[in-house]
């Protein structure tokens, strides 16, 4: 096990370079390309290229979200976890194993990469980021309203990403989720009520 | 034999009276000799003392106790009589000295005196053990500190814990009269919640005597208000000028949602916020305007509810004098035919080290450099629509000191209908303009129309326009970055190889290429004429060693020095009138003595070897910039040999237009700034100009614009005359329409250019950096992640509830024997 989290860039691409690389090609060609061309206007085209890769540069780091992120986003609205943290919460004694039972996900990201030249926004590229997750055999630890822990199951990926209407890529990946999330603290479920 | 006795005058009194004994007899009873022992003679408040008495006679028994402090008389501690204890609570007296006072009795009797009066006393200190948590209100993450402060020099605090969201946390501190906790405010804490903080701590007070200690308190979680930063791009603005701000967020979980520049009209933010609001044209000059501004934004913070800001910026309202004059000739042009832009400067010690010109939607063209001037020639769009347009034009220069500047502006232009086939001026097609597009006889000043059709002013494409692409091409630089079929320069001061025979030296990375600008003389010449080419470096600690150039790759000529420069002399080959390249390559040594080379092309106009020169004016108002009602003098003069100019004007509009006289310095017009003149920098003076060619009796004539700031003055009620209701409007709303449409190219230009004669970065090479007028900015959806999931409220499969049973550690320790 290692410490580096599960990113979404990583589900898609083999490593960070070649995440630049496929998103700066596909900055470059069709509807972004041409966003982009038009914007510059008589750039040079090495300087043209230059932001190009900027693009795909920037691009590539907006998808390093964390899929963490995504799980303990979802998981927070699970009523079986929540109902854990509550009872957790309340009881500090006690800690709560639940084994949930099988569910997905779904998870939509459309981030953009906005072109200042000047002072001004001349183009922007919209991403978007399309997974669907379905988790098997979970196995969560709540203790204190919070998930400290998830020491079993699996999550089938299958996500599309695209580039102004343009799909780049389209992975489908199994992740093991004890090796996958992350909750470092733990992530709060449940909050305290106010003390009066 | 019982004898109730009690000490005191009261009590002595009662036991005279009730036992009227006789002097003697009286005296065979010893008093009863009752001693006080407090089990402690230190103590906070709150905290108990009790007193255990003692008969020391052992003739009586203490029947009755009682004890208080002096300085809270009314709190009297209770009296066990079996036990002959009493006691007490130490109450809330400030801490220090104080007196425990106690009076018994040996005999069970009434107490006569409601408040009691001391038997004796005995000296108690009152602790002072502070305990304080600041903040009492924090945000989530941050620490709050818990301060525990013995204020007696005698007591030790031995230890403390501090309970607080769930976790305890122990002193830090090794036992002293000072302890401290820290402790952190849940990242999670709800804004607006308070929470429990609890604590305990251990003393030894100076009488030895151990003590423990509990209390609490509560935090109150509150959220420091989101801060955001708007900031304006620019300190100034003027007339009819974008203006762009910032808007962003400075705190962690706070996101800005929305925001809005308004003045008079308002204008959104981008994705990223910013938002660019048109200051109108007819803000005054010196002002101050207010631009109001609000935002929304949501939070992820918990507990936190989206909100608003709203504020104002004040922006000061400036028209700056130019340090450019710009000539374009002719006045109005149809699309497809040049258009000529002499840039000069206006500030001595500032030279012009390139520039370039350019129509939204074109190419744009590089500025080429003569004996005598700066100029360019661009050419109309051929989709160009008829009616207004913007001229834009930048420069870059350098002042005394060797430092690079920068500026840019527009001229409002017009674009003529395209000509009918039969009105070609140019049937051979070649792209030169032998003559300006309208000849009339020389007695009569041809004005062309600067009041565009009203259509046009408003056309809503102009606007509309949704990206900007009129930047000009900066490829056309000087470049040859292949190398192939490249000159050699020859190096004079390079051994015997000669020119050209050595190999190119390194140019080191932190000594970058410097920039060359390439002269030729004479600006234009016909096939089999001899072209004049001097190269010389921007940088004046940049000495050029050697040149040479060549037209169209073909042999080259080098440089030989003359009059301190060095110059090559190629002459023009036999090709059809238009633009030829010519390749030039340099040698140099570099400020720091390291030697270097480079090269380019430059485009060179080679003339229909059977028509004359076209003719070319130099138009120069003094001074280029005046205020309403100012005068100023625009002089006129031919460029071309053996053209003379007959007869010119000059003016603002065209029904006030100036006759030139003749002057020992050339054709001079007297022209008066309109009282009503709008000050701003998109005036543009209109001028026309009469000739004839020697040798010929054929008129020529010649028209155009001249751009001119119109200063700030002291505006005059009352009249706003047709200069002001037609010309400035229409100019205005040209730039404020076209302008915001084209902001982009414009804003970005001036960097463009700085960029682009940056040395060591040579136009149409390859860049591995973005160019620095260029950002590239993440834009992250706001809020939380977009997640569904099915079937959330599906119970577990399974559920395992595990309870911990704390129990107090047991620790036992087997010594070994002595």
């Amino acid at each position: 096990m290692t410490g580096e989290t599960t990113s979404v860039q990583s589900i898609f691409f083999n490593s960070p370079e070649e995440a630049v690389a496929a998103l700066t090609t596909a900055v470059r060609s069709g509807e972004a390309g041409d966003q982009i061309h038009r914007a510059l206007g008589r750039m040079p085209e090495g300087a043209k290229n230059a932001v190009m890769a900027e693009v795909g540069n920037v691009a590539a780091g907006i998808m390093k979200l964390d899929v963490t992120d995504v799980f303990t986003a979802a998981w927070r609205k699970h009523s079986a976890l929540r109902t854990a943290a509550e009872a957790t919460l309340a009881d500090p004694d006690t800690e709560q194993v639940v084994e949930l039972a099988t569910h997905s996900v779904s998870f939509t990201h459309e981030p953009s990469v906005e072109v200042h030249l000047g002072n001004l926004p001349v183009a922007d590229i919209s991403l978007q980021v399309q997974l669907q997750v379905d988790v098997r055999g979970a196995l969560a630890v709540v203790k204190g309203g919070r998930l400290t822990a998830v020491r079993a199951g699996s999550a089938d990926v299958s996500g599309t990403l695209t580039v102004v209407d343009h799909q780049v890529a389209q992975r489908q990946v199994t992740l093991e989720l004890p090796l996958t999330i992350r909750l470092g603290a733990g992530l709060p479920l449940a909050v305290a009520p106010p003390t009066p | 034999m019982v004898l109730s006795i009690r000490r005191g005058f009261l009590a002595l009194a009662a036991v005279a009276l009730a036992l009227p004994l006789a002097p003697a007899q009286a005296a065979a009873f010893e008093k009863p000799n009752i001693q006080a022992e407090a089990n402690r003679t230190a103590a906070r408040p709150g905290e108990q003392i009790q007193v255990k008495f003692t008969e020391a006679t052992r003739e009586y028994r203490v029947s009755e106790c009682s004890i208080w402090f002096g300085e809270a008389p009314s709190e009297v501690g209770t009296c066990d009589p079996d036990t002959a204890t009493a006691i007490v609570r130490v109450p809330a007296i400030p801490p220090g000295p104080a007196t425990l006072y106690w009076d018994a009795s040996a005999t069970a009797r009434p107490v006569l005196n409601l408040l009691p009066e001391p038997d004796g006393k005995i000296a108690v200190t009152v602790l002072d053990i502070a305990v304080t948590a600041t903040p009492q209100t924090a945000e989530p993450g941050n620490p709050v500190t818990v301060d525990l402060v013995a204020r007696d020099d005698n007591v030790q605090l031995l230890g403390c814990e501090v309970r607080f969201a769930g976790r305890t946390t122990k002193c830090d501190s090794e036992p002293g009269p000072k302890l401290r906790a820290r402790v952190t405010v849940p990242s999670d804490a709800v804004h607006g919640s308070s929470l429990g903080l609890r604590w305990r701590y251990d003393y030894i007070g100076p009488d030895r005597t151990k003590g423990r200690e509990r209390g609490r308190t509560s935090i109150r979680v509150m959220l420091a208000d989101p801060e955001f930063n708007v900031v304006p791009r620019a300190d100034t603005t003027g007339p009819g000028m974008p203006y762009p701000v910032a808007f962003t967020s400075l705190t962690t979980g706070v996101d800005i949602t929305g925001c809005r520049l308004t003045y008079r009209t308002s204008a959104d933010c981008s994705r990223s916020g910013l938002a660019v609001i048109m200051i109108p044209a007819d803000a005054k000059p010196d002002s101050t305007i207010t631009l109001k501004w609000d935002l929304q934004y949501s939070s992820t913070r918990p507990g936190e509810a989206p909100g608003t800001r709203k504020g104002s910026l004040d922006v000061k309202v400036v028209v700056v004098p130019p340090d450019f004059q710009v000539t374009v000739e002719p006045a109005a042009a149809a699309p497809g035919k040049e258009v000529l832009l002499t840039i000069r400067s206006l500030v001595p010690g500032i030279d012009i080290v390139g520039c370039m010109a350019f129509f939204p939607n074109a190419p744009g063209d590089l500025c080429r450099r003569s004996k005598y001037r700066w100029y360019v020639r661009t050419t109309v769009p051929e989709d160009a629509r008829p009616g207004a347009t913007l001229l834009r034009w930048s420069v870059a220069s350098r002042d005394a000191d060797g430092r690079p500047g920068a500026d840019d502006d527009v001229i409002a232009y017009t674009v003529l209908p395209p000509p009918k086939p039969s009105e070609s001026s140019d049937p051979a097609g070649s792209g030169v303009v032998v003559e300006p597009s309208v000849v009339v006889e020389p007695s009569v000043v041809v004005e062309p129309s600067v009041v565009v059709e009203p259509s046009v002013v408003v056309e809503p494409s102009v606007t509309a326009e949704p990206s900007v692409t009129a930047e000009p091409s900066v490829t056309a630089e000087p470049s040859d970055p292949s190398g192939s079929g490249g000159l050699n320069p020859p190096d004079e001061t390079a051994g015997s190889d000669g020119p050209g025979g050595e190999e190119t030296p390194p140019v080191f990375e932190d000594d970058p290429s410097p920039a060359f600008v390439v002269v030729t003389d004479p600006e234009a010449a016909k096939p089999g004429e001899q072209v004049t080419l001097t190269v010389t470096a921007v940088d004046p600690d940049v000495e050029v060693t050697g040149c040479a150039a060549a037209f169209l790759r073909r042999a080259g000529a080098p440089c030989e020095r003359s009059g301190g420069r060095l110059s090559a002399t190629i002459r023009v080959p036999d090709v059809k009138p238009g633009d030829v390249t010519v390749h030039w390559s340099v040698a140099f040594r570099s400020a720091s003595a390291r030697p270097g080379t480079d090269e380019g092309t430059v485009d060179y106009r080679v003339l229909d070897a059977g028509a004359d020169r076209p003719a070319e004016f130099s138009v120069v108002a003094d001074p280029a910039a005046a205020s309403a009602g100012g005068r100023i003098a625009v002089a006129h003069r031919s460029l071309v040999d053996g053209v003379s100019i007959t007869g010119c004007r000059a003016g603002f509009t065209s029904d006030a237009m100036t006759d030139c006289r003749r002057t020992d310095t050339g054709w001079i017009a007297e022209v008066a700034v309109p009282d009503a003149a709008a000050p701003g920098n998109g005036a543009a003076l209109r001028w026309n100009v009469a000739y004839t060619r020697t040798g010929t009796t054929a008129p020529g004539a010649a028209d155009g614009l001249l751009s001119f700031t119109v200063l700030a003055a002291v505006p005059v009620a009352g009249t706003n005359s047709i200069w002001t209701t037609i010309w400035g409007l229409i100019w205005r709303v040209l730039l404020g329409g076209a302008l915001l449409a084209g902001l982009a190219g414009l804003r970005g230009v001036r960097t463009r250019v700085r960029e682009w004669r940056r040395p060591g970065r040579p136009a149409g090479a390859d860049a591995t950096d973005p160019p620095e007028s260029v950002r590239v900015v993440p834009v992250v959806p706001d809020g939380p992640l977009d997640v569904e999931v099915s079937d959330a409220d599906a119970r577990p499969r399974r559920l395992i509830r595990l309870t911990y049973h704390r129990r107090s550690p047991v620790i036992r320790i087997s010594e070994e024997g002595p």
